[in-house]
């Protein structure tokens, strides 16, 4: 997969530059909760000595919070609690019928009917030839791998495969669009009838259809008087006129998949938490880039409510009046304009006005909805069958061909993960963010069973290991501003894995793990245990030593022993932490606490 | 303008053969340049009376033919055209000379690539001659629709040619060349490489050679015919028709009744048909005889869908049109949105691409696109059955052969299509040539075969070729 596909982190992050700079503040005080955690992680000991996030016991919440937690972190929490509430008192009088219609550009490396490049260009109209550009006497030969990752995303995403597929033409008249009509598909689809299951709720949304198509071209519009290079590019026009366009034929012809829902969900959270998932499916099962700010992936939302009263009653005459949402540049978005456009229609329903067909755009600085287009009726496409691509008949053995070379995909690896490796809903969730985590946690767990030590278990390790990625690991790659995950950084499975290896044999301490981890993250290190070793740091646990210190810290404060022995014994964390303090952090932690309480309590 | 082009002198070069005159380049006997040279002279001889081309350029010509006679020099092997010079339809793509389509919109339009047919042409040393004139976009039956100007027919100049001439969608290859009295086929659907035609209706358009005869035709079929990775919708069979006709005809010239075991199928209504011209119909009784004596025998066979074919094939045709012709917006080709379509594009263009907006759109799509493509499954079963009790079918090409120019337009004009429609939607290969050819103007018999049969159908052009015009498939001229 390519690497330019950033997480989910790199996405939300992008739209920070729009924000207005009081909501940063705000967020910083209101999500004191996770940033400190981050930073500075409750630690509690483990019976193999190995660090626990507190978060671990979260878990439970991991549902509600997949969908939500991550945009949290960039600012929006307020802003959705506040809004959620007021969502949730008009989704006690209507209901929301939501459905989705996705763009995904699938991974190819030559357009869907030429064999131009898909890359990112440099310039504009350097990937294009006759063929893309609809110049006469040219025509399209279907891109193979195209039809191989549509089947891939329909079987990905449970859906029935056509056995017998084909092309269609759909007129529309723009300059966007070289012939003028789009290669789609539209009465035999590749793919129909599955379903996609949200991770938080388990919730089934269905996959109504799946088809190919092609992108059209970008268009640049620019409004003012002509300069020298508006009149070359609208040769032949007047250069009087004021404003003019620009076409760039790059993405002209570069192969989507349409994925349509069925009109199953019912809020701006099961609408994001739906573009999350299917992102993750196709980024796992390497279909789709679905970078959102790229436009590998959009999502189009449609949205209707209606009275739960009608519902009750009977006098329910199906559902209400369907807005489009366009613009959605981030599940964020999505969110909050979904949960925007439910108060609006409710607002207008309430006061006795009607909700008009119409299409809307987000409005990511306003925070709202604005109207893009009033749909007087459905448009007409005139669609005919492409009569220049013949009948594309797929063989049952091609497609068990290409499902079995499907990757185990996001859902079977938390199932897996929990059920296996004994990890919390929420780590697996973690740990299934982006295939790049996925598989340095796969990796390192590799490396784990390969010795599995006596006193150990895989179970214990991926879950030392699990923490570690989902806590520390993932902490500081959020500070860092050129990693989107672990494996942009230093930091390798192996390293991780031998680290975890030496919490388990008590060679260093958590603590002590804890502050290599950034410096095995930012600087190439070839073996834990030499580095350690090197800096003297491994654990002390050699009893006299550590009952020396003990003793040295008793003597210099005779008051604070008496009082210990008089019964304040909460005064024993102050000796430890003295003690531990004097060793420099290398002290075993368990051992310390219990030869302080044994010195304490011993009568002298 | 009535009467007639000037006549030539008895001419050797211009009287060639396809097969002598490749073996005359060949050995020397004869330089490309020779060749080039004699039929550019004829055609600025022709050409003020006729207007068949809109384009001939002397130094483009002049300039293959110097790189043939070159390749002879230096000793490389010539092609199987070497030194034949080629017209080429104004809608297949051509580099190095202009493309119009015959329409005022892609009038200065350079394309980057040759067509595929055109690159096989060049590859096997033909000489591009030029590009000739064609009803705007192929939509026409007279040659009467080029936004640069009207082509008569060269036997009577107050004739249409027919038209479109090429491409074949409806009849464009087999009608001109039954009003002109010469032969023309179009192949089977896929036969020829659509890539780099103009497209007007692309499951209708047939790439085909029209040629003086089945001979010659052949020769020109060998070369353009094949599979074409870039059109899906090419035939994916290898063709041999050049060894596989050249076999068939020795065969042939030594039996007396080459035809024994031929039934040929006489499509009756079209036979029937009250606008059939008395001396076509005649002519076309007479040429049953001829191909009895031959042997074959006769059966009738009823294909009644003639009237709905026609009409099927305008709907269609239509509908594919509008969306084929929507790219020409004027963003990428000549003016902005308006002017174009206002001013680039003819009137029957226009005509037809609201015609087929309306077919394909919503609430008279069924009524119409669906019911058209319903008809063509029709007349396909027709087909089909038909070929179960014979094995090639005759019928005349057009009702009353050329008519004047001026005379026909609209609707009219568009049943003029009626009886090479059918074969053309059931992308049959069909082939036209005359069969009084002493006569002064000629009428037009096509034999249609079942699909994929081209190579017997221009067998059963070729024998009846060599029983009723000797001369013109003899080698030795």
């Amino acid at each position: 997969m390519d690497r330019s596909s950033l997480s989910w982190r790199a996405c939300v992050g992008f739209v920070l530059p729009w924000w207005p700079l009081r909501r940063c503040f705000w967020r910083g005080a209101m999500l004191t909760s996770t940033t400190a955690t981050s930073k500075h992680p409750p630690v509690r000991l483990c019976s193999n000595g190995a660090l626990v996030n507190e978060r671990h016991s979260l878990s439970s919440a991991w549902l509600h919070a997949s969908a939500t937690e991550q945009r949290n972190k960039n600012g929006t929490a307020s802003r959705r609690r506040k809004g959620a509430e007021a969502i949730d008192r008009v989704l006690e009088r209507y209901a929301a019928t939501v459905g989705v219609e996705v763009h995904v550009q699938l991974a190819t490396a030559t357009k869907a009917y030429c064999g131009c490049s898909t890359a990112s260009a440099s310039e504009p109209n350097i990937h294009i030839c006759p063929v893309c550009t609809g110049q006469p006497g040219t025509l399209p030969v279907p891109n193979r791998k195209m039809v191989e990752l549509a089947v891939k995303a329909g079987l990905a995403l449970r859906c029935r495969i056509a056995s017998r597929t084909k092309f269609d033409r759909k007129n529309y008249f723009y300059a966007d669009t070289p012939k003028n009509f789009q290669i789609s598909q539209y009465d035999m689809p590749i793919a129909e009838e599955g379903y996609l299951e949200l991770p938080s709720t388990g919730k089934r949304i269905s996959i109504r259809r799946a088809h190919m198509e092609e992108d059209s071209a970008k268009m640049f519009h620019t409004v003012g008087p002509a300069d020298q290079e508006a009149s070359v590019a609208a040769a032949g026009t007047a250069s009087s006129e004021a404003s003019y366009s620009l076409v760039d034929h790059n993405r002209a012809g570069v192969p989507l998949l349409e994925i349509v829902t069925g009109p199953d969900m019912e809020s701006g959270a099961e609408a994001a938490a739906f573009g999350e998932e299917l992102q993750r499916i196709l980024r796992y099962a390497e279909i789709s880039d679905c970078n959102m700010q790229d436009g590998s992936l959009r999502v189009d939302v449609n949205i209707s409510i209606r009275p739960r009263v009608a519902d009750e009653d009977g006098t329910h005459h199906g559902l209400g009046t369907k807005v489009e949402l366009k613009n959605l540049n981030s599940f964020n978005a999505i969110e909050r304009a979904v949960d925007h456009e439910i108060l609006r229609q409710a607002a207008l329903l309430d006061r006795g006005e009607l909700v008009r067909q119409e299409t809307r755009l987000w409005d990511e600085r306003e925070q709202a909805t604005k109207l893009l287009r009033v749909k007087e009726e459905a448009s007409d496409y005139r669609y005919f069958p492409e009569p220049d691509i013949p009948l594309l008949v797929l063989e049952p053995a091609q497609i068990e061909a290409w499902r079995a070379a499907l990757p185990e995909l996001p859902a079977e690896k938390r199932r897996r993960y929990m059920d296996q490796l004994g990890l919390s809903a929420y780590d697996a969730g973690i740990l299934t963010t982006d295939p790049a985590t996925t598989a340095f946690f796969e990796q390192t767990i590799n490396y784990l069973t390969e010795d599995v030590a006596k006193t150990s278990s895989v179970v214990d390790r991926a879950k030392a290991a699990a923490n570690w990625i989902a806590g520390d690991i993932a902490a500081h790659v959020k500070q860092k501003a050129n990693a989107d995950s672990v494996a942009d950084t230093t930091l390798s499975p192996k390293l991780l894995a031998e680290l975890v290896v030496l919490i388990e044999d008590g060679t260093i301490s958590g603590k002590i793990a804890k502050e290599l981890i950034p410096a095995l993250m930012e600087t190439t290190c070839s073996s834990v245990r030499a580095l350690v070793e090197a800096q003297g740091r491994t654990q002390i646990r050699d009893e006299a030593t550590i009952i020396e210190l003990i003793r040295q810290v008793m003597h210099e404060n005779p008051q604070n022993v008496q009082a210990y022995r008089q019964g304040k014994t909460k005064l024993a964390g102050f000796f430890v932490g003295q003690v531990m303090k004097r060793g420099n952090g290398r002290l075993d932690p368990v051992l310390t606490q219990q030869l302080v309480s044994e010195l304490l309590s011993r009568e002298e | 303008m009535t009467g007639f082009v000037p006549r030539y002198h008895p001419d050797e070069i211009l009287e060639a053969n396809v097969a002598a005159l490749v073996q005359k380049v060949r050995t020397g006997t004869w330089t490309a340049t020779q060749v080039a040279e004699r039929y550019l002279q004829r055609v600025r001889e022709t050409e003020p009376f006729i207007g068949a081309y809109l384009l001939v350029d002397d130094q483009l010509v002049l300039e293959q033919a110097a790189t043939i006679d070159q390749k002879r020099q230096r000793g490389e092997p010539l092609g199987l055209l070497a030194g034949v010079p080629v017209s080429i339809k104004d809608n297949l793509l051509t580099k190095g000379f202009t493309t119009t389509a015959g329409s005022r919109l892609l009038q200065r339009y350079q394309p980057p690539e040759d067509a595929t047919c055109v690159k096989r042409l060049r590859s096997e040393d033909a000489i591009i001659l030029g590009k000739t004139a064609m009803d705007e976009f192929g939509m026409g039956s007279s040659s009467e629709n080029c936004a640069y100007g009207v082509v008569r027919n060269p036997l009577d100049l107050s004739l249409v040619p027919g038209g479109s001439s090429g491409g074949n969608t409806g009849g464009s290859i087999r009608q001109p060349a039954a009003f002109c009295g010469v032969v023309g086929l179009k192949p089977s659907y896929g036969r020829v490489s659509r890539y780099g035609l103009v497209a007007y209706a692309s499951s209708l358009d047939t790439v085909g050679p029209m040629a003086r005869s089945v001979s010659d035709l052949t020769h020109c079929l060998t070369v353009i015919a094949g599979p074409d990775p870039r059109d899906l919708t090419s035939l994916s069979e290898p063709t041999n028709i050049h060894d596989f006709l050249r076999e068939t005809e020795e065969a042939l010239s030594a039996v007396a009744k080459p035809l024994r075991q031929v039934r040929l199928g006489i499509w009756k209504e079209a036979l029937e048909m009250p606008q059939l011209a008395s001396h076509g119909r005649q002519a076309l009784e007479e040429a049953l005889r001829t191909l009895t004596s031959l042997g074959a025998s006769i059966i009738p066979i009823s294909m009644p869908r003639l009237r709905a074919a026609c009409a099927a094939y305008y709907v269609l045709a239509s509908s594919e049109a509008s969306a084929n012709l929507a790219r020409y917006d004027g963003v990428r080709y000549w003016q902005m949105t308006r002017r174009t379509r206002t001013l680039g594009l003819g009137a029957e263009v226009k005509r037809r691409i609201m015609l087929g907006t309306f077919a394909l759109s919503s609430g008279y799509v069924d009524a119409y696109y669906r019911r058209a493509m319903q008809v063509r499954q029709l007349v396909k079963r027709d087909f089909e059955l038909a070929f179960q009790q014979c094995d090639y079918l005759i019928g005349p090409v057009s009702p009353a052969g050329a008519f004047a120019l001026g005379t026909k337009a609209g609707v009219d004009l568009y049943a003029e299509d009626v009886l090479t429609v059918p074969a053309s939607l059931a992308g049959l290969p069909a082939l036209a040539l005359p069969c009084n050819p002493k006569a002064t103007l000629p009428t037009g018999m096509q034999i249609m075969g079942r699909y994929g049969d081209d190579v017997g159908v221009l067998r059963l052009g070729i024998v009846y070729e060599r029983v009723t015009r000797p001369l013109i498939t003899s080698d030795e001229q």
